[in-house]
């Protein structure tokens, strides 16, 4: 198994089912990166931030809160990105006062379909391309699957759907940026369960299909190591039987001819995951079967 | 209504599925609540009531177990037992996508419009997640269900995220933009008279407009009026039911019930879902915890050795002070005395099959 690693990818994304462990793995991803040097900013946009208790900050919003000298953390929202579209990148703060002065065009800016979508990527392309300081990696806790694919689609979108004037070009220089593989990757996060592993099946197709930047690895979270001895927990033996026929499916899928032979990582289940996430919880989680990340 | 005398239970779950008129689920994404709501229906029909189900999160693989096909049109469920005791189940999963699509074709002003509409790749990029349509049809059918004298209870399983009660608390969340008709004043001339161009947007006297098109191009302008004025004949029916089902909800034989996993970042969002309820003046009745460690595995942890040891010991003590303190937070927050918690212990097997349901039903009916 080779290590699983995001090579020097700038971006990476992750996706995956709710509830399964992507914000876990998020942050234990930027806290390892940050402790190796990196200059780190995650990224989330959600309703309610639900980062900030892992890393152990608090009132974490668009603008960027620091977790360490290397690492901070933000929750964008859609107003925040179009305030930074307008005023950083097309440097026109005026405009952006008359525009966001008036409720009505604010109401309509929320209301065009896949706005919210192409301000975040275009949030992340500045980060990375315009900043006056770039950081060295953003990691993006992104949305579940169907919401990921609809985020990825939407330059495609707009570009097809003919618009005209600066959103349409610097779209087209965000979709260039995505389908980047040497800088930008997708990491899909998955559990041993029947259900899940079905769903990854059938989600992995899509996003190789239809998404500008492309899956780099799988990674399972949850799984029970098995070493061949069998468990004196009955529910956890249960468990392990459930794990072996889900992975005997992925691995079934992931050594088909019609899949790339996608690597898969493996996080040990830890029972229980306490806040914050602590140095010595990141070193177990990303041990990927024992052998550590690069 | 009859009652099976065998589900006559005294069970807080059995109590409120036998006299609730409304039963409306909510909770985060992955915790399960698409197959609790299908569980406590199942339920409910097979104590005798005649259920309404509505799933706003598609679950596809138990949809085609149970029959139910997606959409917005009522499936009938056959529950082993069921109509033994006078009861039935009716579903419907409305599915995001079909939903918008019906939606656009019965409110777009001609027939070539809805074609364009449908077509366009925005359009379809962003119907998946745009989730104004749904919602309104969801409240609309709720409403329905309601006033059908056929149907006992009706059970609404909510979109997965923390959003979720703002349908409910605030019908005029999708208002915003419309600000009564101001957009429709503003836009039609754009949409109708697109020929005019700049400056006839710019004898309108409106340049803000002008700055918007700075940013978008003139033809993202007329092509989001489009769609817009679409979506403004939606939002009105949107408003409409909203306001006759907030007034369904806030009846005390309506329940809310918030369905949670046993983790710190779901009790977390859980506890935000309290205080939303609370803010709102919903009722909260209970909260299911799935996915629990199961009881057995409580005690005994000590007989264990290395890693099993430890994920059991760390989770039956992670888990324990977890549900207490959303427990202790929903009484201190959310004043009902009777507010139950019960624990749904986590599965080991497949649970989209009629059999496990019911099994999972009974389950919920018996727990303490």
């Amino acid at each position: 198994m080779k290590d699983f690693d995001i090579g020097n990818r700038q971006l990476i994304f992750l996706t995956g089912k709710g509830g399964i462990g992507k914000s876990l793995l998020t942050s234990a991803l930027a806290l390892r990166a940050s402790k190796q040097g990196l200059k780190v900013q995650v990224v989330q946009k959600a309703a309610k931030d639900h980062l900030g208790a892992l890393f152990g900050v608090q009132n974490v919003n668009h603008e960027f809160v620091d977790v360490n000298k290397s690492l901070s953390v933000a929750n964008f929202t859609t107003g925040g990105n179009f305030r930074d579209f307008v005023v950083k990148h097309l440097k026109r703060g005026s405009l952006f006062e008359t525009l966001a002065s008036n409720k009505v065009v604010h109401s309509f800016f929320g209301a065009i379909p896949g706005f919210g979508e192409l301000m975040m990527l275009g949030r992340l392309y500045y980060m990375l391309n315009l900043a006056p300081e770039k950081p060295d990696l953003v990691i993006v806790d992104s949305f579940a699957s169907g919401h990921f694919l609809s985020l990825m689609t939407t330059p495609t979108a707009v570009l097809e759907s003919g618009l005209s004037g600066p959103i349409s070009k610097e779209t087209e220089s965000v979709r260039n940026f995505l389908a980047d593989q040497a800088r930008v990757g997708v990491v899909l996060v998955g559990v041993p369960e029947d259900l899940v592993v079905s769903e990854m099946i059938d989600f992995i197709p899509q996003i190789d299909k239809r998404s500008p930047a492309k899956l780099i690895s799988v990674v399972f979270n949850r799984v029970l190591h098995d070493s061949g001895k069998a468990f004196d927990s009955d529910f956890l033996a249960r468990r392990l039987a459930m794990q072996k026929s889900a992975m005997q499916k992925w691995r079934m899928f992931s050594e088909s001819d019609g899949c790339k032979q996608i690597n898969h990582f493996e996080v040990p289940d830890v029972g229980f995951i306490e806040e914050p996430v602590s140095e010595e919880l990141v070193e177990t989680l990303l041990k990927f079967s024992g052998r550590p990340l690069k | 209504m009859t009652i099976n005398p065998s589900s006559l239970s005294s069970s807080k779950v059995a109590q409120m599925l036998g006299s609730q008129r409304v039963i409306v689920m909510i909770g985060s994404g992955g915790v399960g609540k698409t197959t609790s709501s299908v569980a406590l229906a199942v339920a409910a029909a097979r104590a005798g009531r005649k259920v309404g189900l509505l799933s706003i999160d598609p679950a596809k693989r138990l949809a085609d177990a149970l029959g139910i096909r997606l959409g917005h049109e009522l499936s009938v469920v056959h529950i082993p037992g069921a109509s033994e005791a006078g009861g039935s189940l009716r579903a419907a999963m409305l599915d995001q996508k079909i939903v918008f699509d019906n939606m656009v074709r019965k409110h777009a002003p001609s027939e070539r419009i809805a074609e364009k509409i449908l077509k366009d790749p925005m359009y379809i990029a962003a119907s998946t997640n745009l989730s104004g349509p749904l919602e309104y049809m969801a409240l609309a059918r709720l409403q329905e269900l309601v006033d059908d004298p056929s149907m006992d209870l009706v059970i609404l399983d909510t979109p997965p995220d923390t959003h979720a009660l703002d349908f409910l608390g605030r019908p005029n969340v999708l208002a915003g933009f419309l600000e009564g008709k101001v957009m429709s004043k503003i836009l039609k001339p754009v949409v109708f008279a697109g020929r005019l161009g700049l400056s006839g947007i710019a004898t309108m006297s409106e340049k803000l407009l002008g700055g918007v098109t700075s940013v978008t191009g003139f033809g993202a302008l007329k092509k989001f009026g489009e769609f817009i004025l679409l979506m403004q004949e939606v939002i009105e029916g949107f408003h409409k039911s909203g306001e006759r089902v907030i007034e369904i909800l806030k009846r005390p034989s309506s329940s809310f019930i918030i369905v949670v996993v046993p983790t710190r970042a779901s009790v977390r969002s859980a506890q935000h879902l309290v205080d939303q309820l609370n803010e709102l003046q919903y009722s909260l009745d209970g909260v299911i915890f799935n996915r629990a460690l199961p009881n057995q595995s409580h005690s005994g942890h000590d007989k264990l050795e290395g890693t099993e040891k430890e994920i059991i010991k760390t989770r039956s003590k992670g888990e324990s002070a977890v549900i207490s303190e959303l427990r202790d937070h929903a009484s201190r927050n959310h004043r009902n005395a009777n507010l139950w918690t019960i624990s749904i212990a986590e599965k080991t097997e497949d649970l989209c099959s009629v059999d496990a349901i019911v099994k999972l039903s009974d389950e919920l009916m018996t727990a303490p």
